[in-house]
């Protein structure tokens, strides 16, 4: 005989009222219920019980329910979060991204007097598990590993194609770094680049995807002349005088004008001093360089930024573009964003376009240009060759 | 539900609102039956009822904790304003729950007067007075009801 084991519930809330109303409702859906009136108890039942939901009060008197998202996400079990709160959208809102962050398994946030009609309705499709919460993390490779890796040719350059969401033609390709380490398999980008800056391998892994990049377009370009090549370039390689020079030299190498590259500057590290970097920058626009700035929305000081350098392109963040379906905030600085690229006269680029609905809905908000799993995903060049050769008389003009 | 709630009527005497929150009530009745109404359906009505009775049974503490943060005043007054908004509402007194909410959303910029305060507690003496009484009205059904934040 199977028995299905009893869902368990905590309520934490510092209302009885609302604490026996939740209650109430949830054991005639079946649920065990506890509830807590107070952080201190909240913090002693999920120590001892393992809750598959748990419905949250924002405010417990004095202190702030949110403080015990970290202890749930610590937890041994994956419950489903319910937030209940008086406190307006936004705070609602930012409690909700906060809590996925964490990792956690957000259903949603109601607002106070919470009925039992509204909590069932959450209940009903819960968000999925989240498998990769609390996996234990590898070990960081070190700078030796990742010298050894640039060195052995193991850092690979991978490309992406940048397309028009009206009719899919495509009009550029990224070139993106990617390492497979034996044994650890990929190291995720933002992990070896990060340690690139910290180390100063960023030099001689920019130079090396520009190399390849470079070499690549050449090649692609045969059949798609007018298909560019973006390569990010990092603020810390912004403080060597001779980049412009450099990548003239090697453009010139590989046969190509200076509007086949891209050159796309993320602010994910301070530009400690932004005066050479604003002149160097410049002079690559003036050579005929393409200036984008990347994860626009994040880093450091992206409107200043906009108004120093002479961009000509601007590609909003996928961390928006990944939560614009779910979270109306997101697609209102997605919306804003393309107003404010419009007046200054830059493309737009949408990054981490997965769905068609989310391709719709940016080219109806006047976004032109979009990258993302929709389209393609990072391939070798040989792929991308047979991509481009399916897109055959799709590249613009 | 029928079983009469007697649970805290003896220290809940109706006093006359002060004209100080008269105009900030809106249109929200003392206590809207819908709400409780719509509570019984969803857990019965012996859930309503119990939860009527714990609102009744904790209201004389909510009105001495009440009056005693009044002399505190600064977050453990905001708590308590808090707290009551959030529970008057759960169970139809929506008047008293606005009040509360108003205070409570403009706590920050300008403390309440004593005399708005004492409203309040007036309020909520009536109210618990107008929810005790109706303990042994018959409950309606109803699908929304739409209450102050």
């Amino acid at each position: 005989m199977q028995i299905d084991a009893v869902r368990r519930l905590l309520v934490v809330d510092d209302e009885p009222v609302q604490c026996l109303i939740v209650t109430r409702a949830m054991t005639a859906l079946g649920f065990a219920t506890d509830s807590a009136i107070s952080l201190e108890d909240a913090t002693s039942r999920i120590a001892r019980h393992r809750y598959d939901v748990i419905v949250l009060d924002l405010s417990l008197g004095e202190r702030e329910g949110i403080s015990l998202l970290r202890q749930i996400a610590a937890s041994p079990t994956d419950p489903v979060v319910i937030f209940i709160t008086r406190l307006d959208d936004r705070v609602r809102a930012a409690s909700i991204r906060f809590a996925t962050e964490l990792g956690l398994r957000v259903a949603g946030a109601l607002a106070k007097p919470v009925g039992p009609k509204a909590l069932r309705a959450l209940l009903a499709n819960p968000p999925a598990r989240r498998n990769h919460r609390r996996q234990p993390q590898p070990m960081p490779p070190t700078a030796e590993e990742l010298r050894d890796a640039l060195e052995q040719h193991r850092i690979v350059t991978a490309f992406q194609p940048k397309v028009t969401l009206s009719n899919g033609q495509i009009v550029g390709v990224e070139a993106l770094a990617r390492w497979r380490h034996p044994p650890r398999g990929p190291v995720p980008p933002d992990v070896f680049i990060r340690l690139a800056e910290q180390s100063g391998l960023i030099v001689s892994l920019t130079r090396r995807i520009l190399t390849d990049a470079l070499a690549a377009c050449r090649r692609w370009r045969r059949n798609h002349p007018a298909c560019g090549v973006a390569v990010n370039i990092s603020p810390l390689v912004l403080a060597n005088p001779d980049l412009p020079d450099e990548i003239e030299a090697m453009l010139l190498h590989h046969g190509l004008s200076p509007g086949a590259l891209v050159a796309e500057i993320t602010e994910s590290t301070f530009i400690a001093n932004p005066l050479p970097a604003m002149e160097l920058l410049t002079r690559l626009r003036i050579k005929g360089i393409g200036l984008s700035m990347d994860d626009f929305g994040t880093g450091y000081s992206s409107l200043l930024t906009l108004l120093r350098l002479p961009f000509t392109e601007l590609k909003i963040d996928r961390s928006f573009i990944a939560s614009c379906e779910t979270d109306e905030e997101a697609w209102k600085i997605i919306r804003a964003t393309i107003s404010l690229a419009r007046e200054l006269g830059l493309s737009v680029v949408a990054e981490g376009v997965e769905t068609e609905a989310v391709a719709n809905r940016l080219l109806t908000a006047g976004c032109q240009i979009g990258q993302g799993w929709r389209f393609g995903r990072p391939m070798s060049e040989t792929a991308l060759q047979a991509w481009l050769a399916q897109h055959a008389g799709a590249v613009e003009p | 539900m029928t079983a009469r709630g007697d649970a805290g009527r003896n220290c809940l005497i109706s006093k006359p609102l002060t004209t100080a929150d008269a105009a900030t009530v809106g249109g929200w009745p003392l206590l809207d039956e819908r709400v409780l109404g719509l509570l019984a359906n969803e857990i019965g009505d012996d859930g309503a009822n119990d939860v009527v009775r714990l609102f009744l049974t904790g209201a004389p503490r909510m009105i001495d904790r009440l009056e005693q943060s009044f002399a505190s005043r600064g977050r453990v007054l905001l708590r308590e304003v808090h707290t009551l908004a959030s529970a008057a509402c759960s169970v139809g007194l929506l008047r008293v729950g606005h009040v509360a909410a108003d205070i409570e959303r403009t706590f920050a910029s300008a403390e309440p007067s004593g005399v708005r305060l004492a409203g309040l507690l007036a309020l909520l003496h009536q109210s618990a007075a107008r929810l005790a009484e109706w303990q042994a009205t018959r409950l309606t059904a109803v699908t929304e009801v739409t209450c102050p934040r």
